[in-house]
């Protein structure tokens, strides 16, 4: 029987632990995936030995004497017992390009993560026998480029090709999170604490209902410094400080709503009494998979639409860390009149921005861009002539552009001269234009 | 106005042979241009299945490929299809694809030669006097022209002359003017002439006489406009 291609994947690759959910469309929610506990019970949300856990050690070893490979809890242990080699920090090391030795062999990062992503995958079958991913959507702290171009080569070994796979920051996953929350809870600032190995990190999206569409707008801050110590201080000095750190943050903002994650969360029981005092007026939520489920509402609604976050319509524009914040657009003779053309959306990954059009000239050597930026602020005009391009009659040049950005702010524009059919043959001849709010760069080939 | 075309699909991995003109053609933009450059030899047999699998598969044109495979199976007019094409991209504007649809239609009883000539006059009328000429000089060249009765004769080479005056070749314009009166008898060609003769012998028409005095550079372009409307007023076409 040939297998469909229907789950809709999320997985929170974080630093200690990954958790994975797979959508429920009947129940329009995600599930998590549960995976059998051998150890001890060391946090109040994990479920003790025997039991099942929604977390997975981000860890990879292999066992001395049989060369198998082993993840996840199994992985840590082979740590503790000396019994192979392992990487109990996987993310952190694949950060870097280094290679990591495990017993006598050397491993690229993205070799590990292959091995991990493997099994995790394998999970899911077994989990969820007969079907096949359709889409999978990995939410990480933080999006690296060299870790993406690490994870992308590792995942296409296992057959996971881009048109299946996106990535998700933490950030972003939040936001996605929210927005599938009831409206009240989004109706106004919304806060998240995360408290986690490196510290207290405060995220909050800041909705303005008033644009359309809307737009939620993330500020994120690292207070690490500012909290109390929970080791050195007594646990109701503790709860005293993290209670007022958390109202100093929420000064003079609408916080309807605050959502707690992180290890600190669930190992630090004395955490529960300081938010049960932030509840006042407020919703507040503890959890430990919501960005996880914030990657797996993504998935779902990128399937719906064909995998194209433009098509989404979406009535809420997040704007994480990495979104781009200016439409671009272009005057154009298309559907029978000149219109302004909106050519990249705003609120994709600007790592993700790769679209190209083809255009036939018509009497003009000249491009001319408009980077609009959503947030307010100056729109940037630039003319960016093709210098050299080969005379010819009228609409007798096909020019290829392809739009991308080289960071959140720097769009940067390829043209190619396709000539025109056997008329004209292509050139060959190519231009390089960079275009930010700051100014612009020209090259030509 | 110059401007900016987007264009409506993909390039084809495999081109498609246009058989009318031998040529391979990778785009919906291209196969406009050919239909649009040959409107006067188009015939229903060029529309067929082997088209219609092309734009479904190679350029990803499926609503293009479903109209034009109804209006084959219905046997529409050769126009009709073309219009199809034409209006499935911007590389035209509405208004050209009209045209062409009513150039078309008003060609459904013409014989070869006089469809030949309207070839002709359309690139007269749209401001392409190299390609007027040029068809006007094929027709009259070629068989089909041998047989020409005198006065269609002489309505090709007066159109001939207009082409030849837009592009400078004032002498060479008169004496068409001169060999389309002679051929036609029309007075229109023998003022035209003696008009032509004037400006190949540097003397220039009463207008732009009035306003040459002492123009400016920047004037120049205006003034030229201005005096190729009086020229367009003056020698009539055919």
């Amino acid at each position: 029987m040939e297998q469909k291609r229907t789950l809709l994947i999320g997985l929170d690759l974080d630093y200690d632990y990954t958790q994975i959910c797979c959508y429920d469309e009947k129940a329009g929610e995600p599930v998590s995936i549960r995976v059998p506990r051998t150890e001890e019970k060391n946090s109040r949300f994990q479920a003790a030995e025997g039991e099942e856990s929604l977390l997975i050690p981000t860890a990879i070893g292999v066992v001395e004497e049989t060369k198998n490979w082993v993840f996840g809890e199994e992985a840590l242990r082979l740590v503790r017992s000396g019994a192979g080699a392992a990487v109990p920090d996987l993310l952190e090391r694949a950060e870097s390009e280094e290679a990591v030795t495990l017993l006598t062999a050397s491993f690229l990062p993205e070799e590990l993560l292959e091995r991990f992503l493997r099994r995790c995958l394998l999970l899911i079958r077994q989990q969820i026998p007969g079907q096949l991913i359709a889409r999978l959507v990995i939410t990480l702290p933080c999006l690296e480029k060299g870790l993406l171009e690490r994870l992308g080569r590792a995942l296409e070994k296992l057959g996971m090709f881009q048109d299946r796979v996106s990535f998700q920051s933490h950030g972003q996953s939040f936001g996605q999170f929210v927005l599938h929350q009831k409206r009240e809870f989004w109706n106004g600032t919304v806060a998240l604490l995360d408290y986690r190995r490196p510290g207290l990190l405060y995220s909050q999206y800041k909705i303005n209902a008033k644009k359309r569409p809307a737009l939620a707008v993330l500020e994120q801050m690292d207070v690490s410094d500012r909290l109390p110590c929970p080791r050195e201080k007594s646990d109701q000095a503790f709860v005293t400080g993290l209670v007022q750190l958390a109202e100093q943050l929420f000064y003079r903002q609408q916080v309807v709503t605050v959502y707690a994650t992180g290890s600190g969360f669930r190992e630090e029981e004395k955490t529960t009494e300081a938010l049960s005092q932030l509840c006042q007026g407020r919703r507040v939520f503890l959890g430990d998979n919501l960005y996880v489920r914030g990657a797996c509402y993504y998935a779902a609604e990128l399937q719906e639409h064909g995998g194209s976050l433009e098509a989404m319509g979406q009535e809420v524009l997040l704007l994480a860390e990495d979104c781009v914040r200016c439409e671009v657009s272009m005057n154009l003779f298309y559907r029978g009149r000149v219109e302004e053309a909106i050519l990249c959306d705003p609120g994709m990954n600007w790592f993700e921005v790769d679209k190209t059009f083809d255009f036939i000239l018509d009497e003009t050597d000249c491009l001319e861009v408009v980077m609009r930026p959503v947030l307010g602020g100056t729109t940037v005009r630039e003319s960016f002539y093709l210098d050299g391009l080969e005379r010819r009659p009228r609409k007798m040049t096909r020019l290829r552009v392809r739009f991308r950005y080289e960071d959140r702010e720097t769009l940067l524009l390829t043209a190619e001269d396709m000539g025109f059919g056997e008329w004209y043959p292509a050139s060959g001849q190519t231009w390089t234009f960079r275009m930010n709010a700051g100014g612009r760069e020209e090259r030509h080939e | 106005m110059s401007k900016i075309i987007l264009c409506s699909g993909p390039l084809a991995g495999k081109p498609y042979l246009m058989k009318l003109t031998n040529q391979h053609i990778y785009s919906l933009e291209e196969l406009c241009y050919i239909l649009y450059q040959n409107i006067y030899v188009l015939n229903n047999s060029m529309f067929d299945g082997a088209l219609c699998r092309w734009l479904e598969q190679e350029i990803d044109e499926k609503k293009l490929a479903k109209r034009l495979d109804i209006l084959i199976r219905e046997e529409s007019p050769v126009e009709e299809k073309v219009a199809a094409v034409l209006g499935a991209s911007d590389y035209y504007t509405e208004n050209e694809v009209k045209n062409t649809v009513y150039l078309m239609q008003k060609m459904e009883d013409c014989s070869p030669v006089e469809k030949w000539k309207l070839k002709g006059d359309s690139y007269l009328e749209h401001g392409s006097y190299a390609q007027a000429a040029q068809e006007y000089e094929m027709l009259l060249r070629s068989e089909e022209g041998e047989g020409l009765r005198a006065r269609e004769y002489g309505r090709i080479k007066h159109n001939l002359a207009i082409a030849h005056l837009y592009t400078g070749c004032f002498n060479q314009a008169a004496q068409e003017f001169e060999e389309a009166a002679r051929a036609s008898g029309e007075p229109v060609s023998v003022l035209a002439c003696q008009e032509a003769r004037k400006l190949a012998e540097g003397e220039l028409p009463e207008y732009a006489r009035v306003s040459g005095q002492n123009i400016r550079e920047e004037d120049y372009e205006e003034l030229i406009a201005g005096w190729k409307e009086e020229l367009r007023r003056a020698f009539q076409r055919k």
